[in-house]
């Protein structure tokens, strides 16, 4: 119980600060995604139960922020997947492997966002300027934020958890 | 995982641009829980910023207090045949039957949230149904217009930018009367922030500076709200029309305070949304 109301209290915290804070002191308006960062943590620790979270974190966005309800709510859903499929055969404590997830997690979020935008919008963006100026800063950015994000999921996350299903 | 694809891909066919009434509950809850701190949050950073303004800039404040004191006794004088011609002009157009092209309230709201991954351009303001706001009500500043309501919930609304690839505006060059389309350019941020007015006619004299402001035949936006000016002017791919770009009025990077225009829906113009979306 207090576990999930610490998760939500998170989760709260860093929806408000992405939407209210972030974009009003983001130098160069490049700012980190603090909820795909929640999202790579959770499902890092929790393996494949962080894709149903995925999911209610992409919703949430998708209504905070007037989107199209879905969009980001698949983007979450197939970064959390990526990553609790892939998690269960990584040390979970060790900082520097979800760091380093957050540039391939950052690169599948941001295209499948551009995807489904072009679907709806009828619009093609340049890829290739897309990677260098948007989505790569912004990797770089979520490194920064999952270095603070990360030990405060594993310290909220209950102990017996950590170290299930680990191969 | 595939149902659960398939239920998120339907959801997102089905929503779209938020045109479902069955989400607004769902909406209303959430942002009711989160505008109250999204208000507290941002209304703190603004007293902060306008703290270390005047902090950095006490000298300038004074003379400019100086400078504006002499100015409003200018003004006075101003002010008086402003409202003279003011009282004429309603007249007169009370003698013609016109309506007047600015009718509604304007109410103030703050920004306090951000669409933040740069996919889209949208803002939530702390103006909602309690306030009597709808969607499709423009949006604007003193600077100019800003966009229209995309979606209002009880307590908080999201306005979509001009700057939003969906978002198209009927204007008309100020000074030569000729109309266009203005909408963004994806993928040409470095020219005027891609924001181009196409469909403007070949013999056209436009020319850059001129101002550009809202024809109110789209029916969402009233007429005369300036939209921005012309930086430079080009032929459309065919060679059959002008278009120009054009850089916006409003800085919309540093958008905090905003007004919504409530117009009265019995003065709405028929066959409305064909040209402003």
């Amino acid at each position: 119980m207090i576990f999930a109301v610490g998760l939500f209290g998170l989760v709260f915290i860093l929806a408000t600060f992405q939407g209210s804070l972030l974009p009003f002191i983001s130098p160069w308006g490049i700012q980190p995604d603090l909820l795909l960062v929640f999202v790579l943590a959770y499902s890092f620790i929790h393996n494949e139960r962080g894709t149903g979270v995925s999911i209610g974190i992409g919703l949430l966005q998708d209504i905070l922020y007037g989107t199209p309800a879905g969009l980001f709510a698949i983007a979450k859903f197939a970064s959390g997947l990526f990553v609790g499929t892939i998690s269960r055969y990584f040390n979970r404590e060790v900082l520097l492997i979800p760091l380093g997830l957050c540039l391939p997690v950052t690169i599948i979020h941001e295209l499948v966002v551009v995807f489904f935008r072009g679907l709806l919008l009828s619009s093609n963006l340049p890829i290739g300027n897309l990677l260098i100026y948007v989505i790569l800063p912004r990797a770089l950015v979520n490194m920064i934020a999952m270095a603070v994000v990360f030990p405060l999921v594993m310290r909220l996350s209950p102990k017996e958890r950590l170290f299930s299903s680990q191969k | 995982m595939v149902a659960v694809f398939l239920l998120l891909l339907t959801l997102l066919n089905w929503t779209k641009y938020k045109d479902q009434p069955v989400l607004e509950p769902v909406e209303s809850f959430v942002q009711g829980i989160f505008s109250p701190v999204q208000n507290f949050l941002t209304s703190g950073i603004s007293e902060v910023k306008d703290w270390f303004k005047f902090i950095a800039s006490y000298k300038e404040i004074i003379s400019e207090n100086k400078r504006l004191t002499a100015e409003v006794s200018e003004q006075g004088s101003l002010m008086t045949d402003y409202l003279e011609l003011k009282l004429e002009n309603q007249r007169l157009r009370e003698m013609l039957d016109f309506q007047s092209s600015s009718e509604g309230e304007l109410l103030p709201a703050s920004v306090i949230a951000r669409e933040s991954s740069q996919w889209f351009s949208i803002v939530t303001i702390n103006r909602g149904q309690k306030d009597g706001l709808e969607a499709e009500m423009p949006v604007i500043t003193s600077a100019g217009l800003v966009g229209r309501i995309l979606d209002a919930n009880i307590y908080t609304a999201q306005v979509m930018l001009l700057t939003d690839p969906l978002s198209k505006v009927s204007v008309i060059i100020q000074r030569t009367r000729d109309h266009g389309i203005l909408g963004i350019v994806e993928g040409s941020r470095d020219e005027a922030g891609g924001m181009r007015a196409t469909n403007i006619l070949p013999d056209s004299d436009v020319l850059p500076d001129d101002a550009v402001i809202t024809s109110g035949m789209g029916g969402i936006y009233p007429k005369g709200l300036i939209v921005g000016k012309v930086i430079s002017i080009e032929e459309d791919q065919f060679g059959l029309l002008k278009a120009a770009w054009v850089e916006p009025a409003v800085d919309f990077s540093r958008l905090e305070e905003v007004m919504v225009i409530i117009q009265k829906s019995e003065g709405e113009e028929e066959g409305s949304g064909e040209d402003d979306k």
